[in-house]
């Protein structure tokens, strides 16, 4: 796991909002500001659905900042956020799993969330035919643009597992995306 | 890994905003949340003595028929 420094505007931010949790709204609101954009990402390319991505999102920040005791700076602020979103929405699939329904949504709900083009919706097909924890690591590598260290503290395992795994869901994902129907291969990452 | 610029702009486009009406309420409800526990942290005698009283009103209300 690493050892990432915090980012001196984060930690000053934690810094108030610890030393004073009732007096802090401010501090913590410009958490969100800086970091809903991400969170709301992996919640809405996990899920696959707009409604259930603002959902997750809430309750994503909800649960930081009840918990923000227990962050220990160890890691990037963001870092433990991905986490808890990540562990989140992990959850809300396994609760949720019911495979076809699920891909359905995935298909009709991002409409209007990207620049719809062929390309972009053959993409998203293929990410929501892969299993929860191949597709997390897609997002977090290609479309959240994270390094490696973020996401193995993301995911809270090793730098190693976070390549092997990368390496398994970048084949899976060659190989959905190079089935019969899928629209295009040219996307594959 | 990206294998073009094409590829990396196809993932990129993939990022999302919230609309603002929801992070306008996320705001709303961590406010809410700070202000119980601030009632609570601040008025929790208060809050002890009306607990007190309920609970003496309720008993007392109670019927005692034998």
């Amino acid at each position: 796991m690493r050892s990432a420094p915090l980012s001196d505007d984060d930690s000053e931010l934690i810094a108030q909002v610890k030393a004073d949790p009732l007096r802090s709204d401010a501090a913590f609101e410009k958490l969100v500001d800086r970091h809903h954009s991400m969170v709301y990402t992996l919640c809405l390319r996990l899920s696959g659905s707009r409604a259930d991505a603002e959902d997750l999102m809430q309750e994503v920040f909800i649960r930081a900042y009840v918990n923000i005791n227990g962050f220990e700076g160890r890691s990037a602020f963001s870092s433990w956020l991905y986490r808890i979103a990540y562990n989140h929405c992990l959850n809300f699939l396994e609760k949720r799993r019911t495979a076809q329904a699920s891909e359905n949504a995935f298909a009709i709900d991002q409409v209007g969330d990207h620049p719809s083009t062929e390309r972009n919706d053959a993409v998203l097909q293929t990410l929501a035919r892969l299993p929860p924890d191949q597709r997390s690591i897609l997002i977090f590598k290609y479309v959240m643009g994270l390094e490696l260290e973020e996401i193995a503290d993301a995911m809270s395992t090793s730098v190693g597992a976070v390549k092997m795994r990368l390496l398994r869901a970048r084949e899976s994902f060659r190989r959905h995306h190079q089935a019969p129907g899928a629209p295009t291969k040219k996307a594959a990452p | 890994m990206m294998d073009s610029r094409e590829t990396f702009e196809t993932w990129n486009s993939l990022k999302a905003e919230p609309r603002q009406v929801v992070v306008e309420r996320l705001k709303s409800r961590m406010r809410l949340i700070r202000f119980g526990k601030d009632m609570l942290a601040t008025n929790a005698w208060a809050f002890w003595i009306v607990i007190n009283a309920l609970l003496k009103l309720l008993f007392s209300r109670a019927p005692n028929r034998g």
